[in-house]
């Protein structure tokens, strides 16, 4: 008896010993924690399908003396309910704030310069809930301008593109709407390359504020290249860049936020090259290590120098183009053997995995008037199945949105707007298919809601508008549209 | 021949009666006669057995009935009035002394040879005469009792001899009538024990001998107690409160104050050795008496003038025991134990450690507690972890316990905390002194679990268990890193969970191990219904006070009666038995659960699991086998030996054999299966997780002091004396690695802090300001839950968060409070943060009166800068998005963020603050900025009334909505209305002086009265109860005839 007890009490215990064994040789995972909130795209202008209480959108901001008429920020409602909203308006002085209700389905413009004639003003706007979207428009005489927001603050940020060749003008803006200074480091990169100020190092950006800076009074004066880094030592901005175009075959007025990092692939929908177009790729590198660039394009009738294949219907890329660190890169599609005259869409992308901040710049002369059309790339980890267009689109407008399949898919697209009855399908623009790697351009009925767009797709797709600069001028400006996220 | 009158006080006897009675009617004495004392009266019908007996075998005896049960010594007395004459003797009997055929003769004539005044027989077993039970009592000054032969020594005529003595048993003493008469008989009030020791003094106290007479023999069955309603406890002391009372009537005067002295200082010394050496009670006893003296100086001196002193202090002393009458006890004690033992090892196999073994063991263990405490005795402890700083006295804590207002985090209407409750009592206990109540806890838990383990191992019956099962528990270094790492939980449960086990063993049934017994299978027993009883209601009160403190600890209580109830099943015992272990263990956790009522009863809701457990930490914990198996919770330098203590645990499985393998195999598969449990849950593959590693690790360091105890009562039985086989070099090697495993704990001393931290997360935050400075507001902590302080609240992806008012926890901040509204709107608020789906939690958490957000990284207890707890992945990045958080403070220790929309915890809001607040939801707080608001009312309690000048405006109060803050401008009330849709707003519309005040409502009071009665109530249940026997008269007249010597009745 007294064995069997034993043996069974040894039975029990070499069980339990080898329980501990097993459990001590199973890894587990670390926990997320507040990684989510920190994702490195988050800066990029995008809205989220997830439940939000609260989204800040942080826009480019006007310059009183520019000449611009107006300057609103576009609260867009398509929700059901009220939606309320707080609008901040940044400049040198104290923050100003004023709440917003913005009705149901409808859209609320909030002009931002009252009344000011000089210096400049910034405006940021909280939304309660996930709903709303914002874009900032600037009325101007040498033409209108659509800017999107960045819904977050970030550390860097770039900008691939600058001018002040034959007295154009360029104002990098910085935005600390925090309740800490935060201290910002420039540098600015040229033809003759990179350069680091001394004036630029350490400069302090006073809580809820923000501060512009002429990049011709820094000393980048009448400099057809120029590519601007912003860095923030302590604390975190939005960093934005006013433009007026008046030379070198640019002509036109230009506000955007930054580009919050450097990417490893960038899509533009909306290129073009003909006679009396240039185009240029401008790839900066404000690493330190060389990037491998490789360019795309999508369209009808490019084949990117190969033999039409049935086969193989992704294109493939014709060029391998290097920028080596710190510098920049123009890349002129008109150099690109093989490529058709008209609209295309194209993919940069670098090789070597070594990030690049890439910007899209348009010039066309039409008649006896030209324009400049500058837009920031859409980044790779954001092209989406549903695109939010808050500021909409004008009836009758051709050729008003360009939708790039980014897979190897064939897919349909389906455009709806809002309008006073809520969400409807835009008659002739549903269930529109799209081939693989192929290139959507969009005619809007006359008839269209003007309420906010959304396009919605079965295959992940990258997608811009061009929007009319009004007051009789020709041409067009390119704006991304807003990529849904999907709930994390 | 003188005529003797046998007395014999009858009280409810039983079956040998008549064997009682014969051996009266078989004595030889022609003169005797016969005198029965019934207790009660004739018309009592338990007398008429007796009496009948009496009537049919003894018929010429003379009966009577003292009435009641006034107590032998009062009922002897009656002879006083029933017999007259004085020129015979007195012959006092128990009724359950049997005479042998001569005695009464052989007494009378020892007492005329030489001449005494009190002799008495050699008293024998009732059951076996050969074993004598006294031969007279010698006694010493403090009247302390010395047997001159021990009870049950086998009567080999070594002690027949007719000598002085100083005391002799009352069971059966002749004495002579006229020094009866002068003396004044017993001292009635004596009525259960010391009536002999009193009687005898005083006889000496007249120059007359005390004789014992071995050739007169008496068996005497000592039924007393079996028949006396008192406990032996309860005689002990009885017999302590006689004895002093004694000495200080019958001492001279001129010997008084140095007796006096005596007696002091030699009871403290012994009460205190008692104590150590595993009789506490008895210690207690001993302190009990000699405090009891100062209350009895009126009797004393009454007593002192009655007596007459006809011999010198000299002549008394030279009858007495030189010395101390315990000392020479224990000496003779101690040799007749060894030869015992010499003679069972040689027999058996056995040979037990030495007694002084537990001297030295005991004297070790404190040592080491002083020495490696030494600095938190002479500084206190400092405030880490859990180990908050009491700040509010006794009267503080009972009034917030009362209130009905749980002021933890954003507070809450409810039933605050028992433990509220226990810390005042305790601060009582202290004299108000909550800092020295802090540090007596905090140093004192481990030396508390020690004994309870020294208790517990009792069962296993043989001193080296109880040496080695100590020893083992006291190696582990769970106590030692739970105080480095300020963790209140482990360390209650540490200290109490060995007295939980102890008595829940004896409520099984387990009794003490038959030593050297063979059959692999356990000695069960039953308790009395009383003690069963009483036991419980400890178990009870012990368990509730532990969940109290660590609710998580019913996980480890559930575990030991499960693995328990099993190992006892499986290994064949009685499954009732088995039963029971599970049955206790969820008796126990019930009555604790209703003893924390209405408090416990916060926890039936959803999520009352992690309000039971604690806070998880998602992913697990990740420490590792290594440092779970060295019991390494905190700080500990040279751990690495600790491992070996686990040793014994496999140990005692091949070595131990016989009665102590079923305890080896209980000890071990707590041990294993606890230990399994706990490594489960550090690699979160548990379904939901336990409570912190530093509690659970409990039971299986009980389990591995279980081990170590059957160890060593496996050497000192199973090893010793057999023939040699693999067993003897195993159980050295598992001795060595055990004693290596000890080296750690002894070198841990050295810090003299147990390695608590210089500098704690509380220092850190000194920078915060005062309160009293912009007003009261509160921390909102988000990190770890491990390093958080306070009652972490789990909000997933590792990350807890939790809430405390101004800068630093108090106890009220202990317990996780039921949601509230104003909880969810934080929990809301931090989940946006971590999410990222909001850059305002700034303004969702400001009319919760949060200014500041802490993310802790180094807290220095579970977290140190050796062994740091990494900020869960981008919190801090998190933090710094937010639009209204102001970097305060950042280092790898901790990163302070100050909100800049925070509001007053009460204030007057702005105009558009006050609009707002009429609003609900993230609306009103998101698309206004609150800032502005004016501070009132610092420092706002539930248990006081505040009152300040203020302005019209809107009052905002940062609590949950609840119409039980009243504020009064004038007098006159003013209603209180929903804020933001979570807490009070007051529109005051005239300023004046605005009273701010908490209505406890008549229910949660009652409900705080009522459980503080239930513990009073289970606490006089649990203690052993002096239940006095009814007092005795001290005048006992019994009427009727009255007999003379020599003659009849009259």
């Amino acid at each position: 008896m007294n064995r069997l007890r034993r043996l069974l009490g040894f039975l029990l215990v070499v069980a339990t010993v080898a329980g501990i064994v097993m459990v001590d040789r199973h890894d587990v995972r670390a926990p997320e924690g507040a990684a989510v909130a920190n994702g490195v795209l988050s800066a990029f202008p995008q809205v989220s399908d997830s439940r939000r209480i609260s989204s800040s959108w942080f826009c480019p901001g006007a310059a009183a003396g520019d000449g611009v008429t107006n300057a609103y920020v576009n609260i867009s409602n398509p929700g059901e309910t009220d939606l309320v909203a707080s609008v901040s308006f940044m400049s040198a002085d104290p923050i100003e704030q004023q709440p917003v209700i913005v009705k149901p389905r409808s859209r609320a413009q909030i002009e931002f310069l009252r009344g000011r004639t000089v210096g400049v003003v910034v405006p940021q706007v909280e939304l309660v809930g996930t709903i709303g979207t914002v874009e900032q428009q600037l009325e101007f005489p040498g033409g209108d301008v659509t800017s999107q927001c960045a819904p977050d603050t970030s550390a860097t940020w770039h900008f691939a593109d600058g001018f002040t060749a034959e007295g154009s003008t360029e104002r990098i803006v910085i935005t600390n709407p925090y309740p800490d200074s935060a201290v910002v480091n420039m540098t600015y990169t040229t033809k003759e390359g990179s350069r680091n100020p001394a004036n630029l190092q350490g400069l302090i950006v006073a809580p809820r504020s923000a501060k512009s800076l002429s990049m011709a009074d820094l000393g980048a004066r009448d400099e057809a290249r120029l590519a601007v880094s912003v860095t923030a030592t302590t604390g975190r901005v939005v960093a934005s860049r006013i433009q007026h175009y008046i030379g070198l075959g640019r002509l036109g007025y230009s506000t955007t936020v930054g580009t919050p990092r450097a990417l490893s692939q960038w899509w533009f929908t909306s290129g073009r090259t003909g006679a009396q177009v240039e185009e240029l790729l401008i790839a900066y590198n404000p690493g330190d290590e060389l990037s491998k660039v490789q360019v795309t394009f999508f369209g009808e009738g490019i084949t990117n120098g190969l033999p039409i294949d049935e086969d193989n219907v992704a294109a493939t890329p014709t060029q391998e183009i290097d920028v080596p660190a710190g510098s920049i890169v123009a890349i002129n599609t008109a150099d690109v053997a093989d490529l058709p005259k008209g609209d295309h869409a194209m993919v940069v992308s670098s090789l070597n995995d070594v990030g690049l901040v890439v910007e899209h710049v348009l010039s066309q002369r039409t008649g006896g008037s030209s324009f400049t059309a500058v837009t920031n790339g859409l980044a790779d980890g954001l092209v989406s199945n549903t695109w939010r267009l808050p500021s909409g689109l004008i009836g009758g407008a051709l050729n008003a949105v360009t939708i790039l399949n980014t897979s190897a898919d064939a897919g349909t697209f389906s455009v709806s707007a809002y309008g006073p009855g809520g969400k409807v399908a835009i008659p002739g623009l549903e269930n529109l298919p799209i081939g693989p790697a192929s290139v959507a351009s969009l005619n809007v009925p006359a008839d269209a809601p003007v309420g906010e767009v959304v396009i919605e797709s079965n295959v992940p797709v990258a997608v811009q508008r061009r929007m009319a600069r009004n007051h009789g001028l020709v041409g067009f400006t390119i704006v991304g549209g807003l990529p849904v996220r999907p709930a994390r | 021949m003188p005529p003797v009158v046998a007395t014999m006080v009858v009280h409810q006897p039983g079956d040998w009666f008549s064997e009682t009675l014969q051996g009266l009617v078989d004595q030889d004495y022609p003169g005797l006669q016969f005198l029965f004392l019934l207790t009660g009266d004739a018309t009592d019908p338990g007398n008429q057995p007796a009496r009948d007996l009496i009537d049919t075998m003894v018929p010429d005896a003379v009966v009577r009935y003292v009435g009641g049960n006034p107590g032998y010594a009062a009922s002897c007395n009656s002879v006083l009035n029933l017999v007259q004459g004085d020129g015979g003797l007195f012959c006092f009997l128990h009724d359950d002394v049997a005479l042998a055929p001569r005695a009464v003769s052989a007494l009378v004539e020892e007492m005329y040879r030489s001449n005494a005044g009190v002799v008495g027989p050699k008293l024998v077993h009732w059951q076996d005469p050969r074993r004598i039970q006294s031969v007279g009592i010698a006694v010493d000054r403090l009247g302390v009792e010395m047997p001159l032969a021990d009870d049950g020594e086998v009567d080999q005529e070594q002690h027949d001899l007719v000598q002085d003595v100083f005391e002799l048993s009352s069971a059966c003493l002749m004495v002579r009538a006229d020094l009866f008469r002068s003396v004044g008989g017993f001292n009635p009030q004596l009525a259960t024990v010391g009536a002999d020791l009193d009687l005898c003094w005083r006889v000496h106290l007249t120059g007359a001998r005390v004789v014992i007479v071995p050739s007169a023999v008496a068996r005497h069955r000592e039924s007393m107690i079996e028949r006396n309603e008192e406990d032996d406890a309860e005689l002990h002391l009885q017999r302590d409160l006689v004895r002093l009372a004694t000495v200080f009537t019958l001492t001279s005067r001129a010997r008084l104050f140095v007796t006096s002295v005596e007696a002091i200082v030699v009871t403290l010394v012994h009460a205190v050795i008692v104590m150590v050496t595993g009789a506490p009670r008895r210690g207690l006893d001993e302190l009990r008496a000699l405090l009891t003296v100062p209350f009895s100086v009126g009797a004393i001196r009454r007593r002192r003038a009655a007596v007459s002193r006809s011999v010198t202090d000299a002549e008394i002393h030279a009858l007495q025991v030189r010395g101390s009458a315990w000392m020479v006890g224990y000496l003779r004690r101690r040799d007749r134990r060894r030869g015992i033992e010499q003679a069972q090892a040689g027999l058996a196999g056995t040979k037990e450690v030495a007694p002084r073994s537990s001297i030295v063991l005991w004297s070790v263990l404190v040592a080491v507690l002083v020495l490696g405490s030494r600095d938190l005795l002479l500084n206190g402890p400092p405030n880490v972890g859990q180990f908050v700083v009491f700040r509010d006295g006794p009267g503080a804590l009972f009034s917030s316990f009362m209130s009905g207002w749980w002021n933890s985090g954003f507070g809450q209407v409810g039933p605050v905390p028992t433990h509220v409750a226990l810390t005042a009592a305790g601060g009582l206990a202290t004299l108000g002194h909550m800092g020295l109540l802090r540090t007596l806890l905090i140093v004192g838990a481990p030396l508390a679990g020690w004994l309870g383990v020294w208790r517990f191992a009792s069962v296993m019956t043989t001193r080296a268990a109880r040496v080695a099962a100590t020893l083992a528990y006291a190696a582990v270094p769970l106590a030692y890193t739970s105080i480095a790492a300020g963790r209140w939980g482990a360390l209650a449960t540490y200290a109490l969970f060995p007295w939980l086990v102890h008595h829940s063993r004896r409520l099984v049934g387990h009794m003490p191990l038959m030593r050297g017994g063979l059959d692999a299978a356990d000695e069960f027993g039953e308790l009395g219904q009383r003690e069963w009883r009483r036991t419980f209601a400890l178990v009870a009160l012990v368990a509730a006070a532990l969940v109290a403190v660590e609710p998580g600890a019913i996980i480890a209580l559930a575990l030991l009666g499960v693995v328990w109830s099993v190992v006892t099943l499986l290994h064949g015992a009685q499954a009732q038995y088995s039963f029971r272990w599970a049955g206790i263990a969820a008796l126990s956790l019930l009555a604790a659960i209703a003893l924390n009522l209405p408090w416990s009863g916060s926890f039936v809701r959803s999520g009352w699991w992690e309000a039971v457990t604690g806070a998880p930490v998602e992913g697990g914990r990740q420490l590792g086998i290594g440092r779970l198996l060295r019991f390494e919770m905190g700080e500990y330098v040279f751990a690495r030996p600790a491992i070996l203590l686990v040793v014994p645990v496999i140990g005692a499985i091949l070595v131990v054999r016989g009665s102590r393998l079923p305890w080896a195999l209980r000890g071990a598969m707590l041990s294993f299966v606890g230990f399994l449990l706990v490594l489960l849950d550090d690699k979160a593959l548990l379904p939901v997780h336990l409570p912190e590693p530093a509690v659970m690790l409990v039971p299986v360091a009980f389990g591995v002091a279980v081990c170590a105890g059957s160890m060593g009562a496996g050497l000192a039985v199973d090893l010793r004396g057999g023939r040699i086989s693999w067993r003897q070099p195993l159980g050295l090697i598992v001795s060595v690695a055990f004693a290596i495993g000890l080296v750690p704990a002894a070198v841990n001393t050295v810090a003299g802090t147990w390695h608590q931290p210089g500098t704690t997360l509380t220092e850190l935050l000194t920078q915060l300001p005062d309160q009293s400075e912009s007003g009261d507001y509160r921390t909102l902590f988000v990190g770890d839950a491990r390093v958080l302080p306070g009652s972490p609240l789990n909000l997933g992806y590792g990350i807890a968060y939790s809430v405390v008012n101004g800068r630093e926890a108090t106890i009220d901040d202990l317990s996780e409070v039921a949601s509230t509204r104003t909880n969810d709107a934080g929990s809301r608020a931090v989940r946006g943060i971590i999410r990222g789906t909001t850059a305002r939690a700034g303004r969702l958490l400001a009319p919760l009166g949060v200014r500041f957000v802490v993310v802790p990284i180094i807290d220095g207890g579970q977290s140190t800068r050796s062994r740091p707890i990494a900020e869960p992945r981008g919190l801090v990045d998190a933090m710094s998005r937010q639009l209204d958080f102001k970097r305060r403070y950042s280092s790898p220790d901790l990163a302070i963020f100050e909100n800049s929309s925070w509001v007053p915890v009460s204030s007057l809001l702005t105009t558009s603050g006050a609009e707002a607040s009429r609003s609900a939801g993230a609306e009103s707080m998101i698309a206004n900025d609150l800032t502005g608001a004016t501070p009132v009312l610092p420092s706002l309690g539930a248990s006081r009334d505040s009152s300040v000048r203020a302005d019209a405006g809107t009052l905002h109060l940062a609590v949950p909505y609840t119409p039980k803050w009243k504020v009064e401008v004038g007098g006159a009330d003013i209603p209180a209305r929903p804020a933001f849709g979570l807490t009070n707003a007051y529109d005051i519309t005239a300023p004046g002086t605005v009273r701010v005040s908490f209505e406890t409502s008549l229910l949660a009071r009652m409900m705080a009265i009522a459980m503080m009665v239930a513990w009073l109530a289970v606490a006089w249940l649990a203690l052993p109860r002096r239940r006095r026997a009814a007092r005795p008269s001290t005048t006992t007249v019994v009427t009727g005839e009255t007999i003379t010597f020599g003659g009849g009745q009259q």
